[in-house]
């Protein structure tokens, strides 16, 4: 393995490009027609250029391939969303004598859908949600399809209760996926997950199960190799979700003691042993608040939350899909988890005008910096958001001693970050971390409801602030560039003084 | 003068230039490079703000928040109510709820659009009838563009 394509392109491709030249190997970016230029492109030995424009070029297998063929790639990674958990992206790269970065497509099939994994885990003593997969005779006539998936959930809906979740089999993410409070939600439910589903996936098969209120979402990272070992690296806990996506992701998870990291960890490495999983993967479950726990989902590929992992286990995750895709052993030694570590998603969303997606030009874009302070991100200043991608721009982690250090570290690392001429959610994520329940560790999936029941609002600008935007209003712009002739030299520059 | 209309109500500033600073009220506002300025008044230490214009709007960072400011022009006219429904994104339309004469509470789904992988619902403002729909399920539509006309009841 000599060079790696990486199948993606933002945030997760600048992270994967990263740890291939760190790791000594040549590297290809891909990129579609508008996003020519963008930051992905620039971190990689080469770049191709994928015809067409939006995700639909990332999704493009044979042009992919192509690209790997045309660069003298010999390895692909395909970072997470996109092709990253596609069987038959994963059959295609290896039957094209390329290394597959990732499980096995047939890993990926049985974890993927969703209906097979839970069937899987409970076969392999893995406690999952109750639940029941709806498995129905497809005719090809949609609306007739629909009505008898539509009564089988309706007798399934009895046994598993409300309120419950009704979910895409080929979901995730939050895809696919309806909460459902009573018998009359389901049809619109059902019709609007499939709808969902169909587009995202290809495919609308659903199941259900039961609404855990109050649980805790925590996962747990798994690394597997060809040699026989499969460690877990301890949990992540990521409760703090708003639609079903996660905003706000910490390790370890507040509420842990040794014994159950033991006994979620072992359900975890069973997970992974019951699909024979080599590479880097996530055991998602549900944990209640009286310590029971249940198989939610695994996820075959990197996650966006896997920096928190690595900042309190030193181990370089990434590296070690490169290395165990090698073939070579991983080197990752006895779990130690050092400190506490906070992961926030920086979203081009509005958050007081319902978290609507946001664009526009990223006109100033200053991310913090300064100890135990993590940024990885796809975006620089001067870029422009586009409404076509996810609108994730960045993961701002922190990582200190304990607990309250790295939520001060936070606080401190939001406060400094500044991003303007594009809507964010840094200031809403900041005010979520003087909420009590964050604070206190009480987090579970519904928090965020509970805390801004009726939304949230911007906080008012004050003197201060309306008589700098009057003065930036009156003044005219100046050059970008900053050698302006007409701004006074500093006598730094003058001087030329340098540092040793 | 600068006018800016916020959520709170329009605002009116008036920065008065003082040797390479503005003073405005207990502040005075010095210029350090493109974006950053040095804020000084409240009886606080110097702090840095930083400030650009982006069209209309002035984007603003100060005592670690964002806010954005939208600048009232000198002989611009604001937009009065209107009980039409815009498309909150750029996106597709995915399905539409409603046809001319249907009566809708505020709140009401009228259509469904789809923009960044995910659904949007666009909701009745107010109580009325659906008067004209400008869209058709599969078309595209920019942003704000108007969706569906709803007319208040007159009772």
């Amino acid at each position: 393995m000599r060079c790696v394509l990486v199948a993606n392109r933002g945030e997760i491709a600048c992270r994967v490009l990263r740890a291939c030249t760190e790791a000594g190997l040549d590297s290809v970016a891909i990129f579609a027609e508008d996003e020519a230029g963008s930051l992905h492109t620039e971190l990689a030995t080469r770049s191709v250029g994928l015809s067409g424009e939006g995700p639909s070029a990332y999704l493009n297998v044979d042009a992919i391939l192509e690209a790997a063929r045309s660069s003298g790639a010999d390895a692909v990674h395909p970072g997470f969303g996109f092709l990253s958990e596609r069987a038959d992206f994963a059959r295609a790269v290896v039957a094209a004598g390329l290394v597959w970065i990732g499980p096995s497509p047939d890993a990926i099939e049985r974890m993927g859908d969703k209906m097979t994994a839970r069937i899987t885990m409970r076969e392999a003593g893995v406690p999952v949600i109750p639940g029941c997969e709806i498995e129905t005779d497809a005719t090809g006539d949609d609306e007739r399809d629909l009505l008898t998936v539509l009564q089988a959930v309706e007798s399934a809906a009895v046994e598993v209760g409300f309120p419950l979740l009704l979910k895409a089999s080929a979901g995730g993410g939050g895809k696919g996926m309806r909460e459902v409070s009573s018998r009359e939600g389901l049809e619109e439910a059902l019709r609007s997950a499939r709808r969902e589903a169909m587009a995202a996936f290809g495919d609308g098969r659903v199941y259900l199960e039961r609404l855990l209120r109050n649980a805790r979402h925590v996962e747990v990272q798994v690394l597997a190799d060809e040699h026989g070992r499969t460690v877990h690296l301890g949990e992540r806990e990521c409760s703090i979700q708003r639609r079903h996506q996660k905003v706000f992701e910490e390790a370890p998870c507040p509420v842990m003691d040794e014994d159950l990291r033991a006994r979620i960890g072992a359900a975890a490495v069973a997970a992974a042993e019951a699909v024979a999983y080599v590479g880097a993967g996530t055991v998602e479950f549900l944990l209640e608040a009286d310590g029971s726990f249940h198989f939610l989902e695994m996820n075959t590929r990197i996650q966006v939350e896997h920096p928190i992992t690595e900042a309190i286990t030193g181990v370089d995750i990434v590296a070690e899909q490169l290395r165990i895709a090698a073939g070579e052993p991983m080197q990752v030694g006895d779990l130690h988890l050092q400190g506490h570590a906070i992961e926030v998603r920086i979203y081009a969303e509005d958050p007081s005008n319902g978290f609507l997606p946001s664009i526009g030009p990223l006109a100033v874009f200053r991310p913090p910096t300064g100890p135990g302070v993590r940024f990885d991100t796809g975006v620089r200043e001067g870029d422009n958001v586009s409404p076509s991608y996810d609108p994730m721009l960045a993961k701002l982690v922190v990582h200190a001693p304990n607990r309250p250090q790295a939520l001060a570290r936070m606080r401190r690392a939001l406060n400094d970050f500044v991003v303007l001429g594009t809507t964010t959610n840094v200031s809403f994520l900041r005010d979520l971390l003087d909420q009590e329940a964050v604070v206190g560790g009480h987090t579970h999936t519904t928090l965020i409801d509970e805390v801004y029941p009726s939304g949230w609002t911007a906080p008012p600008v004050g003197e201060a602030g309306r008589a700098v935007a009057a003065c930036a209003a009156s003044v005219p712009p100046r050059s970008v560039s900053g050698t302006s002739s007409n701004a006074e030299p500093s006598p730094f520059i003058t001087i030329g003084r340098r540092l040793p | 003068m600068v006018e800016f209309r916020t959520p709170e109500g329009t605002v009116e500033v008036h920065p008065v230039p003082d040797g390479s600073s503005w003073i405005v009220g207990d502040h005075r506002l010095t210029r350090l490079d493109d974006v950053r300025w040095s804020v000084e008044g409240e009886g606080r230490p110097t702090r840095i703000a930083h400030a650009i214009r982006v069209d209309d709007d002035v984007w603003l960072h100060v005592d670690g928040r964002v806010h954005r400011l939208s600048l009232i022009e000198p002989g611009a006219r604001s937009g009065g109510a209107e009980g039409g429904c815009t498309a909150p994104m750029p996106g597709a339309v995915l399905e539409v709820l409603v046809s001319v004469g249907d009566e809708v509470e505020a709140g009401t789904p009228l259509v469904v659009m789809e923009a960044m992988k995910m659904e949007h619902r666009v909701m009745a403002p107010t109580d009325g009838t659906v008067v004209a729909v400008h869209v058709e399920v599969g078309g595209r539509v920019l942003q704000g563009q108007t969706l569906v006309d709803v007319e208040t009841d007159v009772s």
